[in-house]
């Protein structure tokens, strides 16, 4: 126990002392290489063409020094627990294969031919995406460097029931028996003549059989010398449901320990296929991208965990009910506002809910089940909110009412002037407020302006309507930085409906 | 307003002048200072369009010197150096109004490089 514990603070000095080492390591490279390229770019003067060669291969090895650290930083990293996995329900071989199409310029030249033999259907597995792209662009890179000219490399992805097995062939020089173990120690560079090229940090194999073993999973050679080798990774498959468990009970018992609290968000896209229908694939699958790039803003801390598949992400955050609901509602509005800007129409949109340990649940199973029983569909609670539209003629509310109704609306007050409609807002507050700017008496300008200046109506979202331009500078005393949509009279339906979903 | 005047930050002189010479050929004028003391001065005086501020720097660091500029100067965007990009030192700075975060010693590309697209990428 007490050995284990020096072995444990021994091993916390060796990695804080890499770290810092990097980090002294990384500033005079940068020196290094901006003159460098300021040399290259002949910015002092020209150069000849033997200079440039020299300076070309200071470069080069400048570039080797900085994988070297980044290798190095990885390792120690790994070694002292500091990497956590950021796992995704993934179809590997589309993570094998954005591997190759970036690694396949490199064999240019030397017509390699490269082989893939990957199952009909996806082969999911729970992973963290990045970390197995690391694993395959070094397995692969590797089998580039030591495969010869009309060689043959072959990437074969197969289900072997429990796990998916990850294999990458090549028919170089191949590796001794007796080296096949020692290959994934460090600084381990077994005299396998490479290819020129970039030289290799001797840290490759042993940050892939960290990366391999974090996902419980197992990393082996074979080899024949003389024709080939052959490296495979194994990943278990997991089913989703196994993992999100397993994830959460984690960090239920950590929470435990630390006597902390922390949430689970859902978002999930409420019908997927009809999502993907009008957005189109790409767009689809990356609609929850910039709401997660956003993750860290939203939550303030970079202390989070997300699951991710096709149509939903779930994200552990440490944050107490009071704040799960902020962060809930912020996250909602990222979403939104990016589906406003690839210009969708929201039209099934989505779900979101979140729930919070120890006040909603102390087990895994629970704490998941209220998450999901919190879910709010965003349309359906959108649909109820509500719209004030202020206009002096009746018979533009009516139209407005119509179009809007069309969109599945139902909820509106109206008035046809601006103290009429100050004072319908003082008794019940709406979600929305549509108005002309050009209004008998009191204008459209001074409503908003007074809104603003009280603190329970200064949030209402704005949609102004107007037919003539709208005078912004007006606006501005009183609405500072926070723009107000426009659309301009008559209206463009479309451009209508989308910015009363956007605001709503 | 187009950037024009930059003042870089970085206790390191020798890479304050690659960055100055880089920045130079690029159009822009180049003020530098080798510490964040130094740094604040000059932005009272010269009152620069940009600042590129290292973080790790001995006496005052980077976001120190940053906190004390924002006191007086809100609005001029500054991109902070850094060798060691961990999230920990990314933390708590929402505040400041840190337009970009550029990595030393990255192997792909300069940092200089990084700061002309950062730049670029302000209006």
């Amino acid at each position: 126990m007490r050995a284990n514990e020096v072995l444990k603070r021994l091993n916390q000095i060796k990695s804080d002392f890499v770290s810092t080492v990097s980090h002294e390591l990384r500033t005079p490279l940068t020196t290094m290489k901006e003159f460098t390229s300021i040399i290259l770019d002949e910015i002092p003067g020209k150069l000849t063409k033997e200079q440039k060669e020299y300076v070309d291969i200071i470069e080069g090895n400048i570039d080797r020094l900085a994988r070297l650290i980044n290798d190095l930083l990885d390792i120690s990293k790994i070694e002292s627990g500091r990497i956590e996995l950021k796992k995704a329900l993934v179809d590997i071989a589309d993570l094998a294969n954005s591997v190759i199409s970036i690694l396949k310029p490199e064999t240019q030249g030397k017509h390699i031919e490269f082989k893939t033999l990957f199952p009909a259907a996806a082969l999911n597995v729970y992973a963290d995406p990045d970390k197995i792209v690391q694993v395959f662009t070094n397995l692969i890179g590797n089998a580039i460097k030591f495969t010869k000219e009309f060689g043959e490399i072959t990437v074969e992805i197969k289900d072997a029931k429990e796990e998916v097995a990850c294999s990458i062939a090549d028919t170089g020089i191949g590796i001794a028996p007796e080296n096949l173990d020692k290959l994934f120690g460090k600084f381990q560079q077994l005299g396998r003549e490479a290819n020129a090229g970039a030289k290799g940090t001797g840290l490759g194999l042993a940050i892939s059989k960290e990366l391999v073993e974090m996902h419980k999973g197992r990393i082996w050679a074979e080899s024949k010398p003389g024709k080939g080798s052959k490296f495979i990774f194994t990943l278990p498959k997991h089913g989703k449901e196994d993992t999100l468990r397993e994830t959460i009970e984690e960090k239920i018992a950590g929470a435990k320990k630390e006597n902390k609290e922390f949430s689970i968000f859902i978002i999930r896209l409420d019908d997927y296929s009809e999502f993907e229908e009008e957005l189109g694939k790409d767009k689809a699958q990356k609609v929850f991208l910039p709401a997660l790039a956003g993750l860290e803003e939203v939550m303030r801390s970079g202390d989070f965990l997300t699951i991710r598949s096709k149509d939903e992400i779930i994200v552990l955050a440490r944050a107490n009910k009071q704040e799960a609901s902020g962060i809930s509602a912020r996250f909602k509005r990222k979403i939104k506002e990016h589906i406003f800007e690839i210009g969708a129409q929201l039209k099934k949109g989505f779900s979101y809910g979140y729930a919070t340990y120890p006040d909603d649940a102390d087990n895994a199973k629970d704490l998941l089940g209220r998450a999901n029983k919190s879910c709010v569909q965003e349309r359906e609670a959108r649909l109820k909110k509500a719209i004030m539209i202020v206009d002096d003629e009746p018979e533009l509310r009516n139209l407005l009412k119509k179009i809007l109704r069309a969109g599945g609306y139902s909820n509106f007050s109206e008035a046809g002037n601006g103290i009429e409609a100050l004072e319908k807002i003082k008794t019940a507050i709406p979600d929305l407020l549509m108005i002309d700017m050009k209004l008998p008496g009191m204008s459209g300008y001074e409503v908003i302006g007074m809104l603003k200046e009280d603190a329970q109506t200064k949030d209402i979202p704005v949609l102004i309507m107007s037919g003539y331009a709208v005078e912004i500078e007006k606006l501005e005393e009183y609405v500072k930085k926070k723009a107000i949509p426009v659309v301009g009279k008559p209206f463009n339906i479309e451009q209508l409906k989308k910015l009363v979903n956007y605001l709503l | 307003m187009p950037v024009k005047r930059i003042l870089v930050v970085d206790d390191e002189p020798e890479l304050l002048k690659a960055m100055r010479i880089r920045l130079a050929s690029w159009g822009y004028d180049v003020l530098t200072a080798t510490s964040g003391k130094e740094a604040i001065q000059l932005v009272k005086k010269e009152i620069p369009d940009a600042i590129i501020l290292d973080i790790m720097m001995p006496e005052m660091d980077g976001i120190e010197a940053l906190k004390r500029i924002r006191r007086f100067n809100k609005k001029v965007p500054v991109f902070m150096l850094t060798a060691y990009p961990s999230q920990e030192r990314m933390q708590n700075t929402e505040s400041l109004g840190i337009s970009a975060f550029i990595p030393k010693g990255n192997e792909f590309e300069n940092a200089s490089e990084f700061v002309r697209v950062a730049i670029k990428g302000q209006k």
